[in-house]
């Protein structure tokens, strides 16, 4: 018999302790006297010490020894060891990369866990993380499936770690502090991992991995059709292309890398244009400042005495219903604010707080403070968005705030939100946020079995690579989620079997057959017994 | 056989020896003061009408002229009653006490009593132990004396009386060591005390004075007296100390 903790056993000293605190109470024996006459007028005594050295050892006491004597068994864990083997606890990873689709590989993986489960790994739990798209633990194997982005193994195997003795990671490359399964594939891949476009210019980033090659790129937008032969350099080195032009009409710009390779996924990438190229802001009041502020935002049409637009501001009175309004109010009750709550918002965001408070601020009527609090001046609501609306109750003369960097900071922030980039040409990737212009949180159509997500304030995150169609205030818009990562755009990866021999001897534990549960039961009689000889005795 | 043939025989050659006067309503062996009878004579009275004839003295008529009455004690049996105490702290010593109820009963039967064996076989223990008043002869009582309310029940006694103080070795010299509940037989009250030879020896002086007070309580009551222990033999309690507190002779 072996024991888990061995230090328990020095709780058997305790036995000591229970034989001097029984010399110093032993029970009575009990007598019957003719009587008590005579007895009664013998005084009292504690027992002299040399009674104490010769303890009566009565059962009772040898009970209660045994009972503390299991007790302390059982809490020392005693276990025999079989010749069962233990069932590890081990947790497979699954790299769901995009790459990992080239050759295969996701059901190759499928394939190798199937084979260790029933081999090496029969009898052990066996536990199965992927991110689909989150990091996760799986029900099963048919859960697996990979996704268009990159996955970071790091925090995956950590989670894997936290319930198992051993990680067993399937990938294409080595994986630091855990056994690994490499599936490499064909190698050799081009790919293209940026692109950026602007109304004057093209700008994309392409590799190839393996030897160094030509390849034709074809660019699309509108009528037009380029293809232009590209020299990489093979070996993963990134070589930069542009092309320069007029693209202020284009609604959308195509790029395509020709040519077979392994991974067609990430051969293509498309520029989007969300909304129309310039943004329509209608200002009602008189508010000069306010209007050249407006004007020097790119893209910006200002339009004077309201009519339709995106963005419509009114100076002391109503906005027109637009994207987005703002509702500027003259502060009643003017005071100079000390203290800011914090400015975290978008339309926030880049303020000065010394700034803004410069000429007064008012706190916004009971009506209007309704919706999110955007700016708090102590602890008095100046600013507020709600349903469309944004109200600002701050003194807006020439010498206040209206004054200072802050002012054409925040109309900037204001057209930024009400147009979320609905003039520019957009480029989505999968496995990254991107704001849809306001308005455009309704998705109409998405490639089949699309894993994605769309939050109600508009962010989209997309993990399936493909198109989706939105609907927004301009009409149904097509985008396309592109992966455009470079870390996906090798396939190569590395082939190499299980760098751990699941077999070895010094990697397999026997089973323990527990006796703690045995030794407890044994204190609990021998308890029982103690107790009931106790009471016999009273 | 309670009794061997040789202490049977010693037993007929006993009788309780009496020191008052008695009256007894049989006739018996035992000389009485009452006047009458024909074996000892005690002393000579005047003559009175109704005398027996027989009975002057014819001898002190001759010398004075005057008629005198010779008058014998009268022989009648002694009325002997035993009492034995059946409660229960008499427990280790009862069959002791009844056998030396029975020699006792022996010899007063012998002397004109009829006191039944067969009640002193019926006597259990843990029974209540009542001393009835006694008016004449001779009352035996063997008991342990633990009970002080005995001693008011003893005085109501009006006759000659012998009290056997019977103590068992138990008490004498109690084997007890070490902690111990003691519970009173009689009232089960308890008392717990550490026992060691210190106590031991407080006992032995406390029932040694326990002992004299008894002793002494009836010597003041002109009560016969005797202590013995149980583990002590039947007929050597009978042949030698009750012929030595003067209760056989």
């Amino acid at each position: 018999m072996s024991f888990e903790t061995p230090g328990a056993l020095w709780a058997l000293a305790s036995l000591a302790l229970l034989a001097i605190f029984s010399l110093w109470r032993q029970a009575a024996a009990r007598t019957v006297v003719p009587s008590l006459l005579l007895w009664k007028k013998i005084p009292e005594r504690n027992p002299p010490i040399k009674a104490l050295r010769r303890p009566k050892w009565r059962l009772e006491l040898l009970f209660q020894a045994l009972a503390i004597a299991s007790l302390v068994l059982a809490l020392a864990g005693p276990f025999r060891q079989t010749l069962v083997p233990k069932a590890r606890k081990i947790a497979l990873v699954f790299d769901t990369s995009a790459r990992m689709q080239a050759g295969g590989r996701i059901e190759r993986m499928k394939e190798e866990a199937r084979k260790l489960s029933q081999g090496p790994l029969a009898g052990d739990d066996l536990s199965f993380f992927a991110a689909v798209p989150a990091p996760q633990r799986l029900g099963s194997l048919s859960e697996l499936r990979g996704i268009d982005a990159h996955v970071d193994l790091e925090p995956l195997v950590a989670a894997a770690r936290q319930g198992a003795e051993q990680v067993i990671v399937f990938t294409d490359r080595p994986v630091a502090g855990a056994h690994s399964v490499l599936l490499g594939t064909a190698g050799g891949n081009a790919a293209l991992t940026e692109l950026t476009a602007t109304e004057e210019e093209i700008f994309a980033r392409l590799v190839a991995h393996g030897e160094p090659r030509k390849a034709v790129l074809r660019v699309e937008w509108g009528p037009h059709r380029i293809e232009e032969t590209v020299s990489l350099e093979g070996k993963g080195t990134p070589r930069g292309w542009f092309h320069k032009g007029d693209f202020s009409g284009t609604e959308e710009i195509r790029l395509t890398l020709l040519g077979e390779d392994g991974f067609a996924m990430d051969n293509t990438a498309r520029a989007t244009r969300l909304g129309p190229a310039h943004v329509v802001a209608s200002v009602e009041g008189e508010m000069p400042l306010l209007q050249r502020a407006l004007g020097a935002v790119p893209g910006v049409v200002v339009r004077p005495g309201g009519g339709e637009a995106r963005l419509s501001v009114g100076v002391d009175r109503p906005p027109r219903k637009a994207q987005l309004s703002v509702w500027l109010h003259s502060p009643e009750g003017r005071f100079l604010p000390k203290a800011w709550g914090p400015l975290t918002h978008p339309l926030t965001q880049g303020l000065r707080p010394v700034e803004l408070g410069q000429g007064g601020v008012g706190e916004l009527v009971a009506e209007f403070r309704q919706g999110e609090p955007l700016l708090v001046a102590d602890g008095k609501v100046v600013g507020a968005l709600g349903k469309g609306i944004l109200h600002l109750s701050i003194d807006l003369a020439p010498s206040g705030w209206a004054s200072t960097p802050s002012f054409p900071i925040f109309w900037k922030n204001v057209v930024d939100f009400a147009s979320r980039g609905a003039g520019t040409l957009s480029v989505i990737r999968t496995g990254q946020p991107y704001d849809l212009p306001t308005g455009s949180a309704d998705l109409v159509r998405s490639p089949a079995g699309a894993i994605y997500s769309l939050s109600s304030l508009g962010r989209f995150l997309a993990y399936t690579a493909g198109e989706y169609v939105f609907r927004t205030p301009d009409g149904e818009r097509r985008v396309e989620a592109d992966l455009l990562d470079e870390r996906e755009s090798d396939t190569a990866g590395i082939s190499r079997p299980l760098d751990w021999n699941p077999e070895a001897p010094g990697e397999r534990q026997f089973a323990r057959r527990g006796l703690g549960g045995w030794a407890a039961s044994l204190a609990l009689v021998w308890l029982i017994l103690a107790w009931a000889l106790q009471r016999r005795t009273e | 056989m309670l009794f061997d043939d040789a202490f049977l025989r010693k037993l007929e050659t006993l009788r309780f020896a009496v020191r008052r006067s008695i009256v007894g309503r049989r006739e018996g062996e035992r000389q009485t003061q009452r006047r009458g009878g024909s074996s000892g004579f005690i002393s000579h009275r005047s003559y009175t009408q109704g005398d027996e004839f027989r009975a002057i003295d014819w001898n002190l008529y001759g010398r004075l002229g005057l008629l005198y009455v010779k008058e014998f004690a009268k022989e009648e049996s002694l009325p002997v009653r035993l009492f034995i105490d059946p409660s229960r702290s008499m427990a280790p010593k009862f069959d002791f006490a009844r056998l030396l109820g029975a020699a006792l009963a022996l010899v007063a039967n012998q002397e004109g009593n009829s006191i039944p064996l067969r009640e002193l076989e019926a006597l259990e223990l843990g029974s209540s132990f009542v001393l009835p008043t006694v008016g004449r002869g001779l009352a035996i009582v063997v008991s342990d004396l633990w009970d002080e309310s005995l001693r008011p029940s003893l005085s109501r006694l009006h006759c000659e009386t012998a009290v056997i103080h019977v103590l068992s070795p138990g008490e004498t010299e109690p084997a007890l060591e070490g902690k111990v509940r003691m519970v009173d037989a009689e009232s089960g009250e308890s008392c717990t005390r550490f026992v060691g030879e210190e106590e031991r020896a407080e006992y032995r002086r406390l029932l040694a004075l326990h002992c004299a007070e008894w002793k002494r309580w009836c010597f003041d009551r002109d009560v016969n007296y005797l202590r013995c222990t149980s583990a002590t033999p039947v007929e050597e309690v009978v042949k030698v100390y009750l012929r030595e507190a003067g209760v056989l002779e």
